[in-house]
């Protein structure tokens, strides 16, 4: 606790910074109170509609949020240093879409899967940072006192049980969602991994692999703008087809990687807001952390994986990331949702 | 010292990207911005940051190294900018991305960076003030303006009050696991993108290949049709076998077929669909005790970059759980050149000769590779199913960095013949044999012994180059002294350093001169024994030195020896011994009678989940990026 105290004091001279940050941001109509209002709107149809199932769990990760106690005023005098430029800046360097796009051979379905388990395995990584225990206090850092609720700045996230959302400590939420995350990953009705069916010609997907007239053969960003929009949106909707479904992917699969997603990201925005300094930055392990949420929200962006309103908590990051051109434009163009 | 510090690590930065550049010619398909990662930059940060006196932390912002990192970003900048056309060029429609100098992004990053640069004179040691364009304001996105207007120096709406105050990265605050754990984030991601990189590269390289064969007005369209469709099937067969998580579990083990003091190697048979593969474990606690984990390390590094190359055995994954590391390996059925050394006893020169010019062959396809074997002995010489040979055992290869078992081998020189009793204990070497040359039977006790020392802690010293244990500092000419050795062995029926206990070995090595003897009742060709005192000798003498470590077996191939083998087509012709088998899992060139086959797994499985819990083992710090997946790995096994 005194640390906190003797921290805010040291951090004085970003705070104004911060707060023109945040005041110009309201410009973009990214204002507390639409957000407030879009938020609202997003417990209330997404309750019924990507809730993802457990498999191993009683209760399901709760897609709702809900805002603290804390007040506006006071979180805004909370500077964020990860939202200095001087610290947004990643360990790895080069155009991130290289690793996102979808390559020339590869199903989307069977991209996603690949792309998923690969960033929980990130995730995983940096998630164990906060979870080792000191052994000079006896706890993680991140622990029921220090994360009394699944907060991001002023929002906090709540978990299902039974039937309502509750406001849960931080470590037991993220413990809950890579338990279900792991659930999924290891289900093979979900993410199957036995060998593919084998495919004639007939079962192939339109742009999946077209031969000679695809202009840049196996480059990662191979799926240009206009013929990855439509299919995405589209397939997901319809019902005859969908994403994965010629590798042998389950209806839901897109869904569930929707759903994965969301989760992912709320332990991102919790890592951001309540550990970027203690102990990303201390131990000098923020640029990895950079490095890994620039690649998530690069593929989540551009299979729009996650929905505008869902990225609150961290836009501001994002914005920046956006604007260094480290996310790359095109992850842009194709967010649509 | 921090100064050079800084400045070795800008240079390497700059080699790297020469590097990348390289690697971006080589492959026209990938596009040259491959995110990269920046050791450099990291490990300088790092290092600031654990330095001993926390005052230092101050350099990271004074002038000097900032503006240093500065133009380092401007270097990367341009880097980036240059690599950009030919990928642009060489893709049909260049995306928007691809912007030039003018592009609004691109202007965009451009001032950021000046941003930064305009931040260097924070927080200094004196007290100046500090410069009213605190770059560290972000800004909105989007609006093209705002960073112009803090780079022109915008002035403060507050003044700054106490900017030497501002706080300063303390990971003392923490205890060392929990840096640990950063450091084991930190490798994971670096693993991560490295791993994820290259894959990348080579399915653009098979998506090119695949390319080729739409384009070849030559292929019927059925053809085209299923070379896609097979393509198709393959990547996202890789894809599958990167998601499953590899573990013991999912074989079954059908015969130990080698043991040590490391661990094992079995074959086995995977539950999922019948393909047999070697599966080599090793017990991470031993490793640990012994030192050995910068090998392990050093042989999953070589047979994942050889990838298909037909002199080495071939490296389907790697993985680990608690008590082990893995290598899965494609089983070879026909033994190793030990084996058959024990049991022919000799060969004849033509048979010699062709086993040396695979030797030659598989050494320069390692050192080619960048590697030193330094372990190169009839052990590690395996004879897959046509008779033909292939290098294992790489756990003391390296990339010419380390040379940490110089201090073991001296020790044991040093070490008084006094006790030589504990020494041969340690040894695992208990059979004390009178050895002279003559003496043909006790030449077959050696022999028969030999098979306990492979398997022991050091292994045997028999063809390992004096320059090694003199701990003088060694060369890729280290292997070739190995060849000659064995070629002695094959022609003459032992090394020709052998004796009755490890010590005197060493001593013979090291004073070849003196002991290097070809036995009078043998008459070897003048060109062979001439090829072997030209591989064993000095360094600077030896055979091989000649055109350096990337083209030193020309030299060696050019020996009269050697006249008349067709160098390219050896693995084509039929090999002197083809290995007779009646199944897949015909382990008869085994010595499985000599081998324990209980399983002792249980036993280290109980120790390791002691210490430390399942979900860790991927986690826990040296073994990060152990594992590894083939993408040919499921393939015609």
């Amino acid at each position: 606790m005194s640390w906190m105290v003797q921290s805010s004091a040291l951090l004085r001279p970003l705070q104004v910074a911060d707060v023109n940050f945040l005041s110009s941001r309201q410009g973009f109509g990214r204002g507390n109170t639409k957000s407030n209002q879009n938020l609202k709107a997003a417990a209330a149809n997404s309750a019924t509609t990507a809730h993802p199932p457990m498999p191993s769990l009683t209760n399901s990760p709760s897609i709702s949020s809900a805002y603290s106690a804390q007040s506006d005023e006071i979180y805004q005098e909370q500077p964020k240093k990860f939202l200095n430029e001087r610290y947004a800046k990643c360990s790895v360097k080069g155009n991130f879409l290289t690793l996102a796009a979808q390559p020339k051979n590869v199903e989307l379905g069977e991209w996603l899967a690949h792309q998923v388990v690969e960033m929980n395995r990130l995730l995983t990584g940096l998630i164990q940072v906060i979870q080792e225990v000191d052994t000079n206090t006896g706890t993680p850092l991140c622990n029921e006192h220090s994360c009394p609720t699944m907060s991001a700045g002023r929002l906090t996230y709540t978990w299902l049980e039974s039937g309502r959302p509750a406001k849960i400590p931080a470590p037991s939420y993220i413990v809950r969602v890579q338990r279900w995350i792991v659930g999924k990953i290891h289900d093979p009705n979900v993410f199957p991994t036995d060998p593919p069916p084998s495919r004639d010609a007939s079962t192939f997907m339109s742009g999946d692999t077209n031969g000679s007239n695809s202009p840049a053969p196996g480059t990662p960003i191979a799926a240009g703008p206009t013929t990855l929009k439509q299919p995405l949106n589209q397939l997901a909707g319809t019902s005859d087809d969908w994403v994965g479904r010629s590798s042998g992917f389950n209806k839901n699969f897109h869904n569930d990687v929707k759903g994965i997603i969301k989760q992912m990201f709320r332990c991102y925005a919790h890592l951001y807001h309540n550990h970027w300094d203690n102990p990303f930055w201390h131990i000098n392990r923020h640029l990895e952390l950079n490095s890994c949420f620039v690649h998530f929200m690069t593929v989540s962006m551009y299979y729009d994986l996650i929905p505008k309103k869902d990225m609150e908590p961290l836009q501001g990051l994002v914005d920046i990331f956006v604007a260094q051109g480290v996310i790359p434009k095109e992850a842009v163009s194709q967010h649509q949702s | 010292m921090d100064e050079n510090n800084r400045l070795r690590l800008n240079f390497q930065f700059d080699n790297q990207h020469q590097a990348d550049a390289a690697n971006a010619r080589f492959y026209p398909t990938t596009p040259s911005t491959f995110p990269q990662p920046i050791y450099g930059q990291q490990t300088d940060q790092f290092g600031n940051l654990m330095s001993p006196n926390p005052t230092q932390q101050q350099g990271y912002f004074l002038n000097h190294p900032y503006t240093q990192q500065a133009q380092q970003y401007n270097q990367q900048y341009g880097y980036q900018q240059n690599l950009q056309s030919p990928q642009a060029a060489y893709q049909m429609n260049a995306r928007p991305y691809m912007q030039s100098p003018n592009d609004a992004t691109g202007g965009l990053v451009q001032q950021f960076q000046n941003q930064d640069l305009s931040a260097a004179p924070r927080g200094g040691q004196s007290n100046r003030t500090p410069s009213p364009a605190t770059s560290s304001r972000p800004r909105p996105a989007g609006d093209p303006r705002q960073p112009y207007q803090s780079h022109l120096a915008p002035p403060m709406p507050k003044q700054v009050q106490k900017p030497e105050e501002e706080e300063q990265p303390n990971p003392h605050k923490y205890s060392d696991n929990v840096v640990k754990r950063g450091t084991a984030a930190k490798q994971l991601v670096n693993a991560f993108f490295q791993e994820n990189i290259e894959r990348a590269r080579d399915r653009n390289a098979r998506a090119k290949e695949l390319d080729a064969i739409v384009k070849d007005p030559a292929v019927s369209d059925l053809q085209k049709q299923n070379a896609i469709n097979t393509l198709a099937q393959k990547e996202a067969t890789f894809l599958r076998f990167i998601r499953t998580r590899e573990s013991p579990q999912n074989f079954q083990t059908i015969k130990i077929i080698g043991k040590g003091a490391f661990g094992e190697v079995k074959l086995v048979q995977r539950k999922s669909d019948g393909k047999i593969y070697a599966l080599k474990s090793l017990i991470k606690s031993e490793m640990f005790k012994k030192d050995q984990l910068a090998h392990v390390r050093a042989e999953r590094d070589i047979l994942a970059d050889s990838k298909d190359n037909p002199w080495l055995v071939k490296l389907h994954a790697s993985f680990q759980d608690n008590a082990y590391l893995y290598m899965l390996m494609e089983f070879l059925p026909g033994g190793d050149l030990m084996t058959m050394l024990i049991k022919y006893e000799i060969f004849s020169e033509d048979i010699t000769r062709f086993y040396m010019a695979e030797i030659v062959m598989a050494i320069e396809a390692v050192h080619k590779l960048g590697f030193l074997h330094r372990d190169i002995k009839p052990d590690n010489i395996l004879l897959d199913r046509g008779g033909h040979i292939k290098l294992t055992d790489f756990g003391l290869s390296t990339g010419g960095r380390k040379q940490h078992e110089n201090s073991y081998y001296q020790a044991l020189l040093k070490s008084s013949t006094n006790d030589k009793a504990g020494n041969r204990h340690s040894m695992a070497f208990n059979e004390t044999i009178n050895l002279t040359v003559s003496n043909r039977s006790q030449v077959n006790t050696w022999r028969k012994s030999r098979r306990h020392m492979a398997y022991s802690t050091v292994g045997t010293p028999d063809y390992i180059a004096p320059e090694i244990f003199l701990g003088q500092g060694y060369t890729y000419l280290c292997d070739w002294w190995s060849v000659g050795a064995i070629m002695f062995e094959c022609l003459v029926g032992w090394p020709p350093f052998c004796a009755e206990d490890t010590h005197d070995t060493y001593r013979k090595i090291v004073n070849w001169r003196e002991s290097l003897y070809f036995p009078d009742e043998l008459v070897l060709g003048r060109d062979a024994e001439e090829m072997i005192r030209g591989f064993l000798c000095d360094a600077n003498d030896r055979l091989g030195k000649e055109g350096g470590a990337h083209d030193g077996a020309s030299q060696i191939k050019r020996h009269p020896f050697f006249r008349g083998v067709v160098w390219d087509q050896l693995r084509k012709i039929r090999a002197p011994f083809e290995p007779k088998l009646s199944s897949n899992i015909d382990v008869s060139y085994f010595p499985i009678d000599e081998i324990p086959q209980e399983d002792t797994s249980a036993i280290h499985r109980a120790q390791a989940k002691q210490t430390a819990p399942e979900q860790d083992a991927e986690m826990s710090l040296p073994f990060i990026g152990y594992t590894y997946k083939a993408f040919n790995a499921f393939q015609n096994s």
